[in-house]
């Protein structure tokens, strides 16, 4: 694994819907409003960070060209800086499409140049973040190949219907492509997103099946992200990750006091996002918290055996 | 639809999905060591445990979960392919998992350690060395009809 390599996850999972974007999204806004430098890489060709961020339509939001360019000709990467306090993006989109072709034919005369394009990209950089996830597309092979090439955790988002768990398949296959060139890669987690939190028995029967694919000792997160359609659809209008709607929720004023003629609102209004909010935290804990684990784990056995 | 037929019973009917075999490679812990050499020689004397295998056994006996800093038992153990029969495989794979179930306690925690497919091959192959002096035949249908074992044929 290059250096600086380190603290990349993708977030993956060959069916799309399952909730890649807003987890890549709402996650590391979380952790960089923590104080954590983070970097988010839309590899996505439809490009749906931009709605979960709210830059769509500025001119921050170039499409996906300049990672495809970077991608396909290896120009330095252009972060867009600032997209909140300490989170950059290197901004996706339909552009991407054209990226994955033009891989896709480089990959015809040199596989691992392909394959490493994204790697290469982010090597110079990453060491300045101290988390990177990539939003990987469902489909898009290439893209998704470089995206796991690069990253040396894979988080893999859920629902709890079988054929989202099918989707497991399909990324154990991209990763057969890349092992050879990034054995260090492994499963940080699965997680289950859109959860309807009434049906325990829905969500612990997919626990069951997942943990009877991956084995006994898999990494399925105890976090789980729950469905809300009301404070998912305000987030994607306003731009606002959840627990940034749950403050301007929580700051809105009371329905005596609209009542009363105290003040006026026309801000969001769905109580569920604080719900979500708490979910995205409990996730983020665990993440960081198993990273943190591995990775001291990793340096208490290199220290043993004098690594360095 | 006919009337009065008897109900056919959902008991023993196939999962609408079965599980995806292969899907724990996404798991680094269960993939192949990439560093080990492939090609080395079966090795048929049962190695001397060392300390440091002695200890992660004593620690996995107590806590299966916990976060250890002695190297992982599988970079300790030789890698070796081998091809089998896809029977011998689902047989193999079912019967860790049983073994796996029964290390589930009461009170909802779990001990010992994980049994994996390879931890049976390992048991299995010295099981078999144990009784190298009545292996004897000139095919490998010999070799398990002298052990008492019913022939396997491909096809």
């Amino acid at each position: 694994m290059p250096q600086g390599l380190e603290r990349v996850i993708a977030v993956v999972n060959g069916k799309g819907g399952v909730g890649k974007t807003t987890i890549s999204a709402n996650i590391g806004g979380m952790l960089a409003a923590s104080g954590y430098r983070v970097l988010l890489v839309d590899m996505d060709p439809q490009g749906n960070l931009a709605e979960e961020l709210g830059y769509t339509g500025t001119d921050i939001n170039d499409d996906g060209m300049a990672l495809a360019q970077t991608l396909v000709f290896g120009s330095p990467a252009q972060p867009a800086v600032g997209i909140r306090e300490n989170l950059d993006v290197l901004v996706g989109g339909s552009h991407l499409d054209m990226a994955a072709a033009g891989l896709t034919m480089k990959s015809q005369k040199d596989p691992m140049a392909a394959k490493t394009a994204l790697a290469k990209a982010l090597e110079p950089m990453a060491a300045d973040y101290d988390m990177v996830f990539i939003d990987c597309p469902p489909g898009q092979e290439t893209l998704q190949q470089a995206a796991l090439a690069a990253s040396r955790w894979a988080l893999i988002p859920v629902k709890t219907d079988a054929s989202s768990r099918k989707g497991l398949r399909d990324v154990a296959r991209r990763l057969d492509a890349v092992v050879d060139i990034n054995p260090d890669l492994d499963l940080l987690g699965v997680v289950l997103f859109g959860v309807n939190r009434s049906a325990k028995r829905v969500s612990e029967t997919a626990r069951e099946a997942i943990r009877e694919d991956l084995g006994a000792d898999a990494p399925v997160f105890d976090s789980m992200i729950r469905h809300a359609e009301a404070a998912a659809q305000e987030s994607r209008e306003r731009g606002l990750l959840a627990f940034e709607l749950e403050e301007a929720v929580l700051a809105a004023p009371k329905w005596w006091e609209l009542r009363r003629g105290a003040g006026q609102h026309d801000g969001p209004r769905s109580k569920s996002a604080v719900g979500v909010a708490e979910d995205f935290q409990g996730l983020g804990e665990e993440i960081v918290a198993r990273i943190t684990a591995s990775e001291s784990t990793s340096q208490v056995s290199a220290a043993g055996t004098g690594e360095k | 639809m006919t009337s009065g037929s008897t109900r056919r019973t959902l008991g023993g009917l196939t999962p609408k999905v079965p599980k995806q075999a292969g899907i724990d490679r996404l798991i680094k812990a269960n993939r192949p060591d990439p560093s080990a050499a492939a090609g080395n020689a079966v090795q048929y004397e049962r190695p001397a445990p060392s300390d440091n295998q002695l200890e992660i056994t004593r620690e996995t006996q107590q806590d299966t979960n916990s976060v250890t800093n002695k190297v992982p038992k599988y970079l300790q153990l030789k890698r070796r392919e081998a091809r089998i029969y896809d029977e011998q495989a689902d047989a193999l794979t079912v019967l860790a998992r049983q073994i796996n179930n029964q290390r589930k306690q009461p009170d909802g925690k779990t001990t010992g350690e994980r049994i994996t497919d390879n931890t049976l091959l390992r048991v299995a192959i010295d099981l078999l060395l144990e009784r190298k002096e009545e292996i004897r035949g000139t095919t490998e249908q010999e070799i398990a009809a002298n052990l008492g074992l019913e022939p396997r044929y491909l096809g």
